[in-house]
């Protein structure tokens, strides 16, 4: 028989099966919970797949990775706190929506985001794996600074109305991001002697607080009042809430060029699916003829983001198996696993261990189909959770994002993170200053200023391989198109838009 | 003064403080230490960047006037926020010394009898379920111990 | 609370003092854990000091009535996990895997919160060769045409390291000062990304275990050129850096150890017991599937190994630091 068949043979075995089943719906429920990221919970996996067979360990890790992602939306739309990192351009448009009553519609978009994005990474990994890795590798230090200093540029796309206040919160983003140690030397860098913050911030608990508990400081502003219900109404719920061919079409394109976002983005180990979901969502703004509705809730926000991150999952393993190394920290967790497991990664797995490929490519594929049919079930009764008065949910989401926040690393140094993160945010919140460009540049500085010095280190303090770089001069001229875009664009509203004025005058 | 331009002020202020004390402390920290390679681009390169660009753009909030205006107007109900954030730190404070079960348990039971929760007996389910089942969770399915309490 | 420790320090002491005063042998029954014993990794789950842990974990806890729990404490290239076992209760609960860059390497590259003179070994339980590998097609296939050509051009090979003060970085210091070349270090954060630094060209040369030696070697994808201490078994093929007359004996290994103050009789019942589970056919059998070198040393061993390495790699530093003052004035 053949690898296929017998990695196919493998599912049919009901241990199997019920491992793939559990850690789909336990995925689905962690990556939900803000400050409790997949990446634990596929950490916390790995001693129970020491003594498994092959096949059910790479079933269980997968079926966590998978749809974790997608849980994380959930919390992300529902309580404007990312369950996993990877789902924080979900919130932009997500929360909205379901403050609006719409929080079933946003959900059921996000999920059909994610199982496009994630179907077209395995399809994209199964095809062409080898060549795309070797491309992968050609990213130097050059290259991905460029691209991070691209990213960079999405943040005047996210500033909303006002830039200054835009980049005012870039750069604090920036100085937080400084926090830590240098990468190229070591030296602590304000960490104030702690060790816990040689690292820097730690994001998860930053990002949780940033969103989620700023939020509910927001709330308790209010004394956790419920308000008014304007969706009480089953009936009108339902209609509103349907996913209709016009809303289709609308974030078909988004959604296709969200994928392949996130793909591109996940096969260059090191960036992640976070960096991802913030370019397709910069990009799916950007390409909008109709920007009003990006951070009020228009739908393509959500494809977006969603896509994006659910598309990074199948790319990440790309380098894992053609070259044998790894994408992220949960596909470096899985590598572990399969060391332990006996199964060497490395460009030869494909002819050495044929079936555990193809295993991981099926459990891709069937637990991302899993995902859709659990996420599905479980979106009204998810959405219910709104309707828990607001006094009794607030406090508990709080309590489990201080959890959360402890658990990231046993540090009760992240708690504080988290409060700061949160006083922060909403003071923010509430002096108009858009949080969105902070979390970027956090996000990015360190990887840039990384990439940036390596490749200083090696041109020995020469600028001029960014010059010549092929990438590098891509990425300038699309930006400057972007630009020229952007500018032709607003003398275009300026000029329809004094013809009026004048009429008014006149 | 409109509240972003407060805040403008304090930012501008912390970048003073950053890039007066802080950056040359690292850069002092490092030709004492002497060890590693030295190029370019040092470590207090990218934070001197930062905080310059946090002063220019401070300036530039400050400078704008009111072109955007928040919502609500910065002071709303800002004491409700505030007792709500103090005892999110009491919580946190207190989290490593007694433990996570009784400071989670205090930190429910202030927060609803604060903001005067109405139905008592959801209030005292949660207070009661939602601790240890965080707890337990955590513990018992994820390995991850909170902090534990001499007692508990 | 104050009772509580008075019982341990009165426990203790006792303990101690049977000690000082019972025959050396036999010393069973002196000790024993009353609660979960707390196996602390400084990384991440999925790297090699991890896998160590959870491989001894699972082959000891058959030897042991409490639970055996790794504990994860990732951060600052494993100095946090160092830090915190070192000023842990000295009461045997709380062990570190240690033998990596946070014992080993890192204290020399800067100022830590703890040294190696807190900790207390039990036993060592793997070795983890390193082993230097260029691009396959480079030209660099062997440590000769690799002197040669940063004799010929001084500061033009670059290697990628996992980390400022890690212990590859540590170990191509020691190499340059030992063959008197200068070479060029790029730190990326961890192997992994080195190792994709090098197979993408951005670096002449890495340092990777034997397992992942083997893995490309036999994909063709890169030439191992020498370990840093003895043959390692996955690849023989591949001489030491001693054979080729370079003085260099560094390894990074894996093993267990106590806050300074733990009394004897639990670390020697912890390495009688861990001891045990090396022997044990379970411990064989996940071991070589996940090919892992065992090496056990004893505690006092196992501490003069990383003594050693750590003032190997201090003496390298300290020729290399003039060396650095010098490039540093003329930048």
């Amino acid at each position: 028989m053949d690898p296929f068949t017998l990695a196919l043979g493998g599912f049919t075995e009901p241990a199997v099966f019920l491992t793939l089943l559990l850690s789909v719906a336990v995925g689905l429920v962690i990556g939900a919970i803000p400050g409790l990221s997949v990446n634990i919970a596929v950490a916390l996996a790995v001693p129970l797949t020491i003594f498994m067979p092959t096949d059910q360990a790479l079933v269980l890790l997968i079926g966590l990775y998978g749809s974790g992602i997608f849980g994380g939306s959930v919390s992300a739309i529902l309580l404007n706190a990312p369950g996993t990192p990877a789902s924080a351009a979900t919130i932009f448009d997500g929360f909205p929506m379901a403050q609006q009553g719409l929080a079933t519609k946003a959900l059921r978009i996000s999920l059909i985001g994610s199982l496009f994005g994630a179907t077209f990474s395995v399809i994209l990994l199964v095809m062409v794996a080898p060549e795309l890795a070797s491309f992968a590798l050609s990213f130097g230090p050059v290259e991905i600074a460029s691209l991070l200093l691209f990213t960079f540029f999405v943040i005047g796309i996210l500033s909303g109305a006002s830039l200054a206040k835009g980049l005012l919160s870039a750069a604090v983003g920036m100085v937080l991001a400084t926090i830590g140690s240098d990468p190229m030397l070591g030296t602590p860098r304000f960490t104030f002697g702690q060790t816990s913050l040689m690292d820097g911030l730690t994001y998860v608990p930053l990002l949780v607080g940033l969103f989620a508990l700023a939020e509910i400081l927001e709330e308790a502003t209010r004394g956790f009042r419920q308000a008014v219900g304007k969706f009480n109404l089953d009936g009108e719920d339902r209609a509103r809430n349907r996913i209709t061919g016009k809303d289709l079409k609308l974030i078909a394109f988004p959604v296709v060029r969200a994928s392949a976002i996130g793909s591109s983005i996940g096969i260059l180990p090191g960036i992640g699916a976070t960096i991802a979901s913030f370019l397709a969502y910069g990009d799916a703004k950007r390409a909008a003829r109709d920007k009003s509705q990006f951070g009020k809730g228009d739908v393509r926000g959500v494809a977006a983001s969603e896509s994006a991150n659910n598309a990074v999952v199948g790319a990440t393993f790309i380098p894992t198996l053609a070259l044998g190394i790894p994408g992220d920290a949960v596909t470096a967790i899985l590598l572990g696993a399969l060391v332990l497991q006996g199964v060497t990664p490395g460009p030869l797995i494909f002819i050495t261990n044929p079936q555990v490929v193809y295993t991981i490519y099926l459990a891709l594929l069937f637990a991302t189909m899993l995902m859709a049919v659990l996420g599905f079930m479980a979106i009204r009764p998810l959405a219910m959770t709104l309707r828990i008065p607001k006094i009794y949910l607030m406090p508990s989401v709080a309590l489990i994002c201080i959890a959360g926040a402890y658990v990231a690393r046993n540090n009760i140094i992240d708690v504080w993170v988290m409060f700061g993160a949160g006083i922060m945010g909403f003071v923010f919140n509430r002096t108009g200053v858009p949080v969105a460009p902070l979390l970027i540049t956090f996000i990015i500085t360190r990887p840039f200023e990384e990439a940036l010095r390596q490749a200083l280190t090696r041109s020995e303090g020469s600028f001029e391989p960014f010059f010549t770089n092929p990438v590098t001069l891509t990425l300038a001229a699309i930006v400057a198109a972007a630009f020229a875009l952007a500018f032709w664009r607003d003398l275009k509203g300026r000029a329809a838009a004094r013809p009026d004025k004048e009429q008014e005058n006149g | 003064m409109a509240a972003d331009r407060v805040l403008a002020l304090v930012l501008l202020a912390g970048a003073a403080v950053y890039l007066g004390i802080l950056v040359p402390e690292v850069g002092r920290a490092q030709t004492a230490l002497g060890t590693g390679d030295f190029y370019t681009v040092g470590p207090t390169a990218l934070p001197t960047f930062a905080g310059a660009m946090v002063a220019i753009f401070s300036i530039a909030v400050l400078a704008q006037g009111r072109r955007t205006v928040p919502a609500a107007s910065f002071g709303e109900g800002l004491f409700g926020g505030a007792v709500f954030a103090l005892l999110v730190a009491v919580t946190a404070i207190l989290m490593p010394r007694i433990g996570f079960l009784p400071a989670a348990t205090g930190f429910l039971v202030a927060v609803f009898l604060v903001y005067r929760a109405t139905r008592w007996w959801i209030a005292l389910i949660l207070v009661l379920a939602l601790p240890i089942l965080i707890d337990q969770v955590l513990r018992k399915v994820f390995l991850i111990p909170l902090p534990q309490a001499p007692f508990f | 609370m104050t009772i509580r420790n008075l019982i341990k320090a009165g426990l203790a002491g006792a303990a101690m003092t049977a000690i000082a005063l019972a025959p050396a042998n036999a010393q069973d029954g002196e000790w024993k854990p009353e609660r979960p014993i707390q196996i602390v990794v400084g990384f991440a789950p999925g790297g090699g000091t991890d896998q160590t842990a959870r491989l001894i974990a699972s082959a000891a806890q058959e030897h042991f009535d409490v639970p055996l729990v790794v504990v994860n404490r990732p951060g600052a290239s494993g100095t946090l996990a160092a830090e915190l076992v070192a000023n842990a209760e000295p009461d045997g609960h709380t062990l570190l895997v240690a033998g990596g860059s946070e014992s080993t390497s890192v204290p020399n590259h800067r100022e830590t919160n703890y040294s190696l003179d807190q900790f207390k070994g039990v036993l060592r339980v793997n070795r983890e060769h390193m082993v230097i590998v260029t691009k396959a097609g480079s030209g660099l296939d062997s440590v000769e045409a690799i002197v040669e050509r940063a004799k010929e051009n001084p500061g033009e090979l670059a290697y990628g390291s996992s980390g400022p003060g890690g212990i590859l970085h540590s170990a191509f210091l020691v190499f340059a000062d030992e063959a008197d070349i200068d070479l060029k270090h790029i730190p990326y954060q961890g192997g992994a990304p080195a190792l994709a630094a090098l197979l993408g060209g951005h670096v002449d040369m890495t340092i990777i275990t034997p397992g992942d030696a083997a893995a490309q070697v036999a994909a063709g994808t890169v030439n191992a050129v020498a370990t840093t201490s003895d043959r390692a078994e996955q690849i023989p093929d591949v001489p030491t850096l001693t054979e080729l007359g370079y003085d260099v004996n560094l390894e990074n290994m894996k093993g267990l150890v106590a806050p300074a103050g733990t009394p004897d009789a639990a670390t020697e019942y912890l390495r009688e017991r861990f001891k045990k589970a090396m022997d044990s056919e379970t411990f064989d059998r996940l071991a070589s599937r996940a090919k892992i070198t065992p090496g056990y040393l004893s505690g006092p061993d196992f501490e003069k190994a990383m003594g050693d390495m750590s003032d190997s790699i201090a003496g390298a530093l300290n020729a290399d630091g003039a060396a650095d003052a010098d490039k540093a004035a003329n930048q």
